[in-house]
């Protein structure tokens, strides 16, 4: 069986494009909501500390904590970046596999 | 253009190894996730139970349950984090990010918060967890809600009691913190 570059190539790009663009929207979803919930403890620390419920200490310690939030979104986001290209390689050689195995003769993609 | 030759090339190899499974960075763990939803659980519920008896002596920070919830949330995080911290040894940010996250006015406010801690008596227990960007990812997370962890604790401290922006406050950061790195661990499971 001849293999047809052309054609595992768009099975490749599709796939690809498929994973990435889902991952795309749910990290922008996600990116979204964190910055949205941060914008709004912030507002809630002011007003709690201008209710005298929270001291300056504790109001510092709780900006300290949403900096690190920030962080640790942008560490959120780098895992779904890592997780999409993993799923894009693997992805990838699973919707080719069958045609590579059968015209290798043997199962080179496991 | 280079970038589309690396990724060829990396199919390349890829399929020349006959490797299908391709892993950057942390791999899922089940326990963490179950570990984090258990402490989101209870965190959610001493929280709620604290705000109710705010101005009674089962909502001061001193009460046995307030006490054994703190311990024992403690220990679990710190069992997530060591768990969190081997599952990789590849740094979530590459050194140079490090340094500029490290140098920048995160750290500056760091070192200030320090200074005003110790002029009111002493740091608080905050400030036993480092705020430094290092590790993989997850841990990077991880140290995330230990900071909000401790931050409910040295609240509840401070005031002896939780009223209720104090509460949601801090019930939200909690939540904030454990979403995150759920999200990010999440999207590792195959």
């Amino acid at each position: 069986m001849s293999l047809d570059s052309d054609e595992i190539f768009q099975q490749i790009t599709q796939k690809a494009a498929h994973i990435a663009g889902n991952t795309w929207n749910d990290m922008r979803q996600a990116a979204t909501v964190e910055f949205e919930g941060l914008a709004r403890r912030i507002v809630m620390l002011i007003e709690g500390y201008r209710k005298d419920e929270f001291t300056k200490s504790m109001a510092q310690g709780h900006l300290a904590n949403m900096r690190y939030h920030v962080i640790a979104t942008i560490a959120m986001l780098t895992m779904m970046t890592q997780g999409a290209v993993e799923k894009i390689v693997n992805g990838a050689l699973t919707v080719v596999r069958d045609a590579i195995n059968s015209a290798a003769g043997f199962a080179l993609i496991a | 253009m280079m970038c589309f030759v690396r990724i060829a090339s990396a199919f390349v190899l890829l399929i020349v190894s006959g490797c299908t499974s391709t892993l950057i960075g942390v791999p899922y763990d089940q326990k963490i996730d179950d570990e984090l939803n258990a402490y989101h659980k209870s965190s959610v519920q001493f929280i709620k139970s604290m705000e109710q008896a705010a101005g009674t002596p089962e909502g001061r920070f001193g009460n046995k349950n307030a006490q054994k919830f703190y311990a024992e949330s403690a220990a679990n995080l710190a069992n997530i984090q060591v768990r969190a911290d081997v599952l990789s040894d590849k740094e979530c940010f590459n050194k140079p990010v490090q340094t500029v996250i490290e140098k920048g006015d995160f750290a500056a406010i760091d070192e200030k918060l320090q200074q005003k801690q110790r002029a009111l008596g002493g740091l608080d227990s905050q400030f036993k967890i480092t705020t430094s960007p290092s590790g993989n990812c997850l841990a990077l997370m991880v140290r995330g809600v230990r900071l909000a962890q401790q931050r409910l604790e040295s609240d509840h401290k401070s005031m002896d009691k939780l009223t209720p922006s104090v509460a949601t406050l801090n019930q939200e950061s909690i939540s904030a913190s454990v979403t995150v790195a759920l999200k990010g661990l999440r999207a590792k499971k195959s």
